[in-house]
């Protein structure tokens, strides 16, 4: 059995391989002579020395153009195909994810990208836009971008947490930018934990029936020194027995994506740590 | 007239800045005790589980009395200290941290008592809060460091001093998992 090549650095590290791979191909070659003498024979035709030479040169510029388009996204692809291949997880290059929590259920419309899944354990880019009315114009679309990780957490997890949301504190122009708060509108409630330090980094949400003790366990001071220490200030949300930890971006390194992937282990294992102690407290 | 004008508009200033910077001082001043409960949380989450700790180390070494005593009277130590203030109350815990460290020790010299389930459920739980106590102690310091830097910075040092705003003392207790070091051969 082979073993699966190593993962590029990051999306961008195959791009100039796959561009010179795509100039140099038959379709490049054959298209852009043609087209560049289509070019050639119009400026000919019209008897103008501009179009005779200068229309090649836009051929031969749209070409590269183009090839360079298709490097970009072939280099995406293959770093996320590689990484999947070592992580053992499948890969999709579009998936669609439940609306399981308020982020996956965000904006007007969503998309996802890159999705690698294995174990009850998903990792991809999200994508949630809201739609900008213009009047008379046409409507435009304003993204906001994620990699988010997803665990499964199960039923017993849906049973004791209802619903709890984490997400880096907004400045204000986020505040004054209603469409991008994804937490607006589900009636949650704010908590306020003792760490200055965390509450300057993250808001704390919850829904309105969840338990408060639950909670209280589950941010022990162990875990909220541990994401306020964390590079990533990964938020996360728990509903429906589905935990998903996201970043605010598309992430393409490999470094940061298995430090996100680390991140969601860990929070993960505390959620169930704190469900195995309740469920040990319940039985005895 | 503008004068008195411009002089009402500078009071109304004044007393909006005086009543905002005592605001975000008692903001935080209570994030400071609020941390400060849940340092008294972990510490007494401790003391409960000293008693079972030391009942299962007699079971099996019986004859270590002066560890066992040593370790009873840290804990009681610890638990007359409750309402003392931080620096004498991380006297007494750092106390029991070094009793418990006895204990291990202890247990180094009774393999069936290092082997027993209950001896490492509970040690394990001892840990866990030993944990809990580090985390809540930063998360204590760092918020008694943002209320003292609060407090100290121009002007809301003068609002300090007139609204009788105290700065907090910083909690250090070392426990028993920080003084293993762990040992290095080099063979």
């Amino acid at each position: 059995m082979s073993a699966a090549p190593p993962v590029p650095a990051n999306t961008n590290s195959a791009r100039n391989s796959h561009f010179r791979t795509l100039l140099g191909s038959s379709t490049a070659i054959v298209g852009g002579a043609i087209a560049a003498t289509v070019a050639f024979s119009v400026g000919a035709a019209s008897h103008s020395l501009p179009v005779m030479g200068g229309g090649p040169l836009v051929v031969a510029l749209v070409v590269a153009a183009i090839a360079w388009l298709k490097a970009d996204s072939d280099a995406e692809g293959e770093f996320f195909r590689r990484y999947a291949a070592v992580h053992a997880m499948h890969y999709w290059p579009k998936w669609s994810l439940n609306e399981f929590t308020p982020l996956l259920g965000g904006g007007d419309r969503r998309r996802c990208e890159h999705w690698m899944e294995a174990n009850g354990r998903g990792l991809g880019w999200y994508t949630f836009e809201v739609r900008q009315e213009n009047g008379d114009q046409a409507d435009t679309w304003e993204s906001h971008d994620f990699t988010v990780a997803t665990v499964d957490i199960g039923e017993h997890g849906m049973s004791r947490f209802q619903g709890v949301y984490l997400r880096r504190r907004r400045g204000v122009f986020d505040r004054l930018n209603g469409g991008a708060n994804w937490l607006a509108g589900h009636h949650l409630e704010k908590v306020e934990l003792e760490s200055a330090a965390f509450m300057d980094r993250f808001e704390l949400w919850t829904s309105r029936d969840q338990d408060e003790i639950v909670l209280r366990q589950l941010f022990a001071p162990s875990f909220v020194v541990w994401l306020s220490d964390h590079p990533l200030r990964p938020g996360f949300e728990l509903r429906a027995g589905v935990l998903v930890v996201f970043i605010p971006e598309h992430c393409g390194q490999a470094g940061k994506l298995e430090f996100l992937q680390m991140a969601a282990a860990e929070i993960s294992k505390r959620i169930w740590t704190e469900l195995t102690e309740t469920a040990q407290a319940g039985s005895v | 007239m503008t004068i008195v004008y411009v002089l009402l508009v500078v009071l109304i200033v004044l007393v909006l800045a005086y009543i905002l910077i005592n605001n975000s001082l008692i903001g935080a001043r209570n994030k400071s005790d609020e941390a400060w409960s849940g340092i008294d949380v972990q510490l007494k989450r401790r003391h409960d589980l000293v008693p079972n700790l030391v009942e299962t180390v007699k079971g099996y070494a019986a004859h270590e009395q002066q560890t066992l005593t040593r370790v009873t009277d840290a804990r009681a130590g610890a638990i007359a200290a409750e309402n003392a203030p931080p620096r004498e109350r991380a006297q007494a815990e750092s106390a029991l941290s070094s009793a418990l460290g006895g204990i291990r020790a202890v247990a180094e010299q009774y393999p069936q008592l290092r082997a027993a389930d209950n001896f490492m459920r509970l040690q394990a739980q001892l840990a866990e809060i030993e944990d809990e106590i580090q985390a809540s102690r930063r998360i204590y310091n760092s918020n008694v460091q943002i209320y003292n830097t609060r407090m100290q910075v121009f002007p809301n040092s003068i609002v300090a001093a007139r609204g009788g705003f105290q700065p907090h003392e910083f909690f250090q207790i070392e426990v028993a998992s920080e003084r293993e070091v762990p040992e290095v051969t080099f063979t």
